[in-house]
């Protein structure tokens, strides 16, 4: 199986809504099945986030918080 | 025999009221999926402010939420009206203005980057208190917000009656604007799932 290519993302210290901002333009630019790794510390990140995913209709594939940072997988779906 | 005849006239009777009704039937249907075809055109949603102060707590969420709604695809457009045209200025012109629009534009900010809070502005020490504050919390500026939403495709349109009520020219207003009135307000505003007032 071919990897998965996944783009990075480093959103810290930005706040609203320059990480959701960030991730459209950076989806714009990558391919069906690619992933972006964005890590941020803007603490409405999780809400954010999923509600970017429920309206665009992209895959969050998983979540994490360490310490300050929130990482986010999402996967371009279209 | 006769019979035979009456049968042959009463089925060819029916079939013409049957291909009749067919037509009748597939015109509709063209019409429906034409119908559908040019729903399906305007798949992205819209929203539509109308800012009408110039203060950086009103201007700033609109442009926040205009970039918000954009990174969502949706189609985004701001209308500028009264002091929000201060947004779109560049700077300031008082060449050709006659004494009251000379008095008008030396009281209002030349450019996004002098606009004060509406509120504890206090002769400007509020306004540079709440400013650095916001960039000890790394918040984007206002300039920078404005750049940013025409970089995500939003429209900008600036209210002409302001303009000329002011006198206000397209010189002292940023290239990337559009201009309009009220009829291109509501024609984008009726389109919209979301307005909002600032």
């Amino acid at each position: 199986m071919e990897e998965i290519k996944k783009h990075v993302l480093d959103c810290s210290n930005l706040n609203c809504p320059m990480p959701i901002v960030r991730i459209a333009k950076t989806i714009r630019t990558i391919e069906v099945n690619e992933q972006i790794e964005v890590t941020a510390t803007d603490p409405a990140f999780k809400a954010d986030v999923e509600a970017w995913i429920r309206k665009t209709g992209h895959l969050l594939i998983s979540y994490a918080e360490e310490g300050r940072s929130r990482i986010a997988i999402i996967e371009k779906t279209k | 025999m006769e019979d035979q005849k009456l049968k042959e006239y009463i089925d060819a009777l029916v079939e013409e009221k049957v291909n009749e009704k067919t037509l009748a039937f597939q015109n509709q249907l063209e019409n429906i999926q034409q119908q559908l075809s040019t729903v399906q055109v305007r798949e992205n949603e819209k929203i539509t402010m109308l800012v009408t102060s110039f203060e950086l707590d009103k201007v700033i969420p609109a442009f926040i939420i205009a970039n918000g709604a954009a990174s969502f695809g949706m189609d985004v457009t701001l209308f500028f009206t009264l002091w929000g045209i201060n947004a779109l200025k560049e700077k300031s012109i008082y060449k050709g203005k006659n004494i009251k629009e000379k008095m008008i534009t030396m009281m209002l900010p030349s450019n996004p980057k002098s606009t004060t809070i509406s509120r504890l502005n206090m002769m400007g020490v509020g306004t540079s208190m709440m400013k650095m504050m916001m960039k000890e919390n790394n918040i984007e500026t206002l300039p920078d917000l404005i750049d940013l939403s025409i970089d995500m495709g939003a429209k900008l349109i600036a209210c002409q009656m302001t303009m000329g009520m002011m006198g206000i020219t397209t010189d002292e207003i940023r290239k990337d604007v559009d201009f309009g009135g009220v009829a291109l307000y509501i024609e984008e505003a009726s389109e919209s799932n979301i307005t909002l007032t600032f």
